[in-house]
């Protein structure tokens, strides 16, 4: 098929009469990785919002596997295979690490948690295993790390075919934040569409394979992760990097 | 000279994280100052805690000879502290005037049955932060948006309008929440450019950014916080040259 | 008296039988709070209809356990059917506005059945029998050792629910953060459903279980319901086994305070003990979260008019209309239509400081009858026995009114949502105990008579025309200080409370100050209606003051729209004339159908009203957290 996976056409939105976003296209094909960079308030927070459902847009349209979401609740288009990686986490606080990993799986389970559900868990606690060991332990008690570990386990309990992740550096040391970024390549590896919303530039673009950026709103700059990365203006204006350096 | 707000070993912590570690710093008055770090590094914490938002485990916080610690966020606004916030918060339902009305609340003080039996008192107030008001409206050029509902206003004019809400109440210190995020060149320029001028009004200006290019030019001097410790405090040209600013911050 | 072990263990065994029942409707409160954050108010006239429907099935015959199992059915189905013509399409409520849906459902629940069933007791045979069986020298029904045993099975249920399903996780991740969940692909909509359906069958299983215990009747469920609110409220109400501990520990101390100081005081035990636990452990005895029910967060809408902090010239014209129509009215109107115009009046001063206390500071009264019978009966105790000048009476009503508000208002505005409701019935209940039992100051029952007539430089206003004019000069000057009220410094500043919280706090605003301050001057002119009420009357007695006039003022309030001044005028004036209109065209009709026919209009305004109004306000932005905000109340993301 050749429509993209995820493919956003000139959307517009806002809350109330602040403009957020001022027509904004891009597209994401099966099995890439996307970085979606840009100073605070450029947009991107308001973007992963509209696709998520979280947010009605204006004018524009979201397409996600050829199909669009303009009318769809942030529900379905879980059930349709978008998983999230929220920004701020949204863990279960008073629950437990188990009771978060099995709500992840929540959209493909009947009434009574089946046994086979185990399995699943296992192969996240692979990839995660420290929160083995704290699985009986309430979400809320965990540290920021070991917080971020659980949203993206939980994430990957339903099997997401596209992996949309909100600022998930937030409050991470830098070596976290470089062993998030691999863990997120190891699942592009696997086939996994991922979208990165993300403040730190520089790391995103070196695990994306593309980028866009934003700012007030409109997307000003798009490539490959590369090209972006190297060129100087873009360094200057809005990967926070200063020419000096 | 005395200085504005003194901060000394604030320690802040959520459950079992330390958001905060020990952090000191002061600001004297008329200094802007800008406080930096990435996302999630502590700022927004540090600046709660002078609020009054959020709770300290320990240190002191100074305004003047006044100590915040323990007092509830009302009392340290009446105190003198005003603030603007990230995701603007203006009073949707009240006019641009009202609002910036609202900023003089703290100046006055009018009791509930003298103003439902609108004393003289109540008149004079009334005149006189309405006067307050006009002030800000012109300084800040708001004329034209002074009666309008503060909800139907773009983003550059609602944080103009905080600006002048803040200022209303002859505050000390002015603390400023991510003034510049989603705002475009031209209306940060402008934005800065009135933070540049209350500074004059005697009054500590303390930026909390992430926005580097907005914090450079405007701040006498810049304060940076990695994982809830102070890394760096300085001129701005020392700061941003210093390696460990440049690894933590700028995340080289 | 003489010292019994079988009596001390009777008294005992009583108390933890009706603990049971309390329970039982704990958990039902508990299950809906839970999973939906809404405290559903007509839980106590679900436990209502599962009684009289089974009370009525085995009078036509059915086996008992046949028609409970019908009964449970049927109210299930009704809780099913509100929770989709009235919760679901509500989708931007405000919690004010969700306990406004609720207690309109709950009033309409008593007014049907009251049409249907009339007031008279039935009696219903006990599942296997109603021999008693001796226990150690106790005597035991049967019936209660079902009840123990449903109640036990039920408890279980509910926790396997919670702990075991993926319904129950969800729910209770709905409730910990509806975002989260909502990235889940969590339904939150489905889930409320399936919790309004279980509260249903809940309240019906308690119902139907209970109701060969005592009789079943139509005006249990009010009290009932507070009882099960109270369980849940001393037990926690995030905690499945909370109000199991609460509701036994209620029914014991009524039981025993009943059993040894005396039950005329037993409601005072029971609702002073909801006040306390509403101060001091807001969480509830044995912790827990609270039900969320935090500040709604409004959106800034760009069509938003600003609204007038002066005085207008608009307010100038209304207000002289306003005299214009009230003296045509007292001109033109005769007979009960004069009374009617009066109580409207007296109604309507009520329903102005609710204005300022809902419409403004968003917080529910359900009490302000406490402060009318504070102001009623000053007025007739004074005038009475100290021969004071009734000015002078009504004065000492309003300081009074003022002081306990102020008290109780500090205390409570530190939490927020629904606590206010819940401790100014229990007010309310305090009050009508107080004004029952304390004789030789109210005259119990019976009430203070003979109350003179207001006089003023020696006219005194004793017939009905006089005394409209005296009532309409005083809903002038009690309109007159809400709109100066709500158009100066002081009313600015709650708007601005209403916008943003946190700003009008960084601006310096004591929140709960402002609130406190409302809730006085609502206490003020309810305490002002109530003398006016009782030297109109001559007498003084609980029965105008009770529950029935909270469902008058908030159906009022309601047709008003909450935040207009003139909107409750008139608001007061259609819900004094719906049972006048009722009794002028079913004038033969039986007492009861008349008061049930009343209950149902007014809960069926109530809930059509707000579900509307609750649509009506502007499509929201932010679609699903906006909804969650104003659901659920507004939770600031944890730092992890």
């Amino acid at each position: 098929m050749s429509e993209p996976m995820l493919k956003v056409t000139d959307l517009h939105a806002g809350y109330g009469a602040i403009k957020a976003l001022k027509g904004v296209s891009l597209s994401v094909e099966a099995g890439e990785f996307v970085a979606i960079l840009g100073p605070n308030g450029a947009g991107k927070s308001t973007l992963m919002k509209a696709v998520l459902g979280v947010l009605k847009f204006s004018t524009g349209s979201i397409r996600f596997k050829g199909e669009e979401l303009a009318s769809t609740t942030t529900v379905e288009r879980i059930r349709r295979g978008l998983g999230v990686i929220p920004e701020g986490r949204q863990l279960f606080a008073e629950m437990s690490v188990r009771e978060n990993l099995v709500l992840g799986a929540y959209a493909q389970l009947g009434v009574t948690i089946p046994s086979s559900i185990e399995e699943k868990m296992a192969e996240v606690f692979d990839l995660f295993p420290r929160l083995r060991e704290r699985r009986q332990q309430a979400a809320g008690t965990l540290s920021g790390g070991e917080a971020q570990m659980l949203a993206i386990a939980r994430a990957l309990m339903a099997s997401p075919t596209m992996l949309i992740c909100d600022e998930p550096s937030v409050g991470l040391s830098p070596k976290f934040v470089r062993d998030l970024l691999a863990i997120l390549q190891s699942l592009r590896g696997r086939g996994i569409t991922i979208v990165l919303a993300d403040q730190n530039a520089i790391a995103s673009l070196r695990v994306a394979d593309r980028g866009y950026i934003l700012d007030t709103g409109k997307v000003v700059a798009t490539g490959y992760s590369k090209a972006l990365m190297e060129d100087p203006a873009l360094r200057a204006a809005y990967l926070g990097i200063q020419g000096t350096l | 000279m005395q200085d504005t707000l003194e901060v000394e070993g604030l320690t802040v912590r959520f459950g079992g994280l330390v958001a905060v570690n020990d952090v000191s710093f002061k600001i004297g008055a008329n200094e802007i100052v800008g406080l930096i770090g990435p996302n999630g590094a502590g700022k927004t914490t540090i600046f709660n805690s002078i609020c009054g938002v959020t709770q300290t485990a320990a240190g002191l916080i100074n305004l003047g000879s006044e100590s915040l610690v323990g007092k509830t966020n009302a009392q340290i606004a009446s105190l003198g502290v005003s603030r603007t916030f990230q995701n603007v918060r203006l009073f949707a339902e009240l006019s641009v005037r009202d609002n910036i009305i609202m900023g003089a609340y703290r100046t006055h003080k009018c009791g509930f049955v003298s103003s439902a039996l609108r004393s003289p008192q109540h008149a004079k107030i009334e005149k006189e932060s309405g006067e307050v008001a006009d002030h800000w409206i012109d300084r800040l050029g708001l004329r034209n948006f002074a009666d309008r509902s503060a909800a139907s206003l773009p983003l550059g004019i609602q944080r103009v309008v905080e600006v002048a809400r803040a200022m209303a109440g002859a505050p000390k210190l002015v603390l400023l929440d991510e003034p510049a995020a989603g705002l475009n060149a031209i209306e940060k320029e402008r934005l800065a450019a009135i933070v540049k001028q209350i500074a004059v009004e005697k009054c500590a200006v303390l930026v909390v950014e992430h926005d580097m290019t907005m914090v450079m030019p405007l701040v006498d001097r810049l304060i940076v916080i990695n994982f809830g410790f102070k890394i760096a405090d300085g001129a701005v040209a020392d700061v941003s040259r210093s390696a460990v600013v440049q690894e933590a911050y700028l995340g080289v | 008296m003489i010292f019994d072990f079988s009596n001390v263990g009777q008294i005992i065994f009583s108390g933890l039988s009706n603990g049971t029942l309390y329970a039982f409707i704990g958990l039902g409160f508990g299950l809906v709070s839970r999973s939906t954050g809404i405290i559903n108010f007509a839980q106590g006239e679900f436990v209502m209809l599962g009684a009289m429907l089974t009370a009525t099935l085995t009078q036509f015959g059915l086996p008992v356990l046949l028609a409970a199992a019908i009964a449970v059915a049927i109210t299930t189905l009704i809780s099913a059917i509100f929770y989709k013509l009235a919760i679901e399409p509500a989708r931007n409520a405000t919690i004010a506005q969700l306990v406004l849906i609720t207690i309109g459902l709950s009033i309409l629940l008593r007014g049907a059945a009251t049409t249907i069933w009339g007031a008279a007791p039935i009696p219903v045979p006990g599942f296997s029998g109603d021999r008693p069986i001796s226990v150690l020298g106790i005597s035991v029904l049967p019936q209660e050792i079902w009840l123990s045993c449903i109640l036990v099975v039920v408890a279980f249920g509910i926790a396997w629910l919670f702990q075991r399903t993926t319904i129950g996780l969800a729910m209770r991740a709905g409730a910990s953060n509806p975002l989260g969940a909502a990235f889940l692909g969590i339904d939150h909509r489905r889930l409320g459903f399936y919790a309004f359906i279980l509260a249903g069958a809940l309240g019906g299983i308690g119902g139907a279980a209970w109701s060969p215990l005592s009789f079943a009747q139509v005006d249990i469920g009010l009290a009932l319901g507070l009882k099960g609110f109270i369980a849940a409220a001393i037990g926690g109400f995030s905690r499945t086994y909370g109000p199991i501990g609460g509701g036994i520990l209620l029914g014991l101390m009524e039981a025993l305070g009943a059993g040894f100081i005396s039950s005329a005081y037993q409601d005072l035990i029971t609702y002073g003990v909801l006040l306390i636990v509403l101060i001091y452990w807001p969480q509830g005895l044995f912790g827990g979260q609270l039900p969320n029910a935090h500040e709604a967060v409004t959106e800034l809408l760009s069509s938003a008019k600003p609204s007038p902090t002066t005085i207008v010239s608009a307010d100038m014209y209304k207000m002289i209309a306003l005299a214009g129509v009230l003296v045509a009215a007292g001109f033109s109107l005769q007979g009960v239509w004069l009374t009617s115009a009066i109580f409207a009046i007296i109604l309507a001063i009520v329903v102005i400081g609710l204005v300022l206390l809902t419409g403004y500071c968003g917080q529910l009264s359900l009490g302000q009858g406490a402060f009318m019978m504070l102001g009623a009966y000053s007025s007739g105790y004074l005038t009475l026995q100290w021969r004071l000048y009734p000015l002078l009476a009504m004065a000492v009503g309003v300081i009074l009114s003022i002081i306990v508000a102020l008290v109780l208002g500090r205390a409570l505005f530190k939490l927020s949502g629904y606590y206010l409701s819940m401790a100014s019935l229990a007010l309310l209940m305090i009050g009508l105990t107080l004004a029952r039992e304390l004789v030789s100051i109210t005259g119990g029952a019976n009430g203070l008579a003979g109350i003179e007539p207001i006089t003023l430089f020696g006219w005194s206003f004793s017939d009905d025309r006089s005394f409209y004019a005296l009532a309409s000069v005083v809903l002038i000057g009690v309109l007159g200080i809400a709109l100066s009220v709500t158009r100066s410094r002081i009313g600015r500043s709650m708007l601005a409370v209403r916008s943003s919280p946190s700003a009008a706090q960084a601006s310096g605003v004591d929140v709960g100050r402002l609130k406190a301050q409302a809730f006085a001057f609502s206490a003020a002119v309810a305490s002002v209606a109530g003398s006016l009420y009782v030297h109109y009357l001559g007498i003084a007695n609980p029965i105008p003051f009770g529950v029935d006039a909270t469902i008058m003022q908030l159906t009022a309030l309601t047709l008003g729209g909450l935040l207009s001044l003139w909107g409750a005028v008139m608001g007061s004036a259609v819900v004094t004339a719906i049972p006048t209109l009722i009794l002028f065209f079913g004038g033969s009709a039986a007492n009861q159908i008349v008061a049930g026919l009343q209950y149902l209009t007014f809960g069926v305004l109530l809930i059509v009203i707000v579900v509307f109004q609750s649509r009506e306000t502007p499509k929201p932005v932010v679609a699903v957290s906006r909804l969650f905000e104003n659901r659920f109340g507004h939770r600031k993301a944890k730092v992890l």
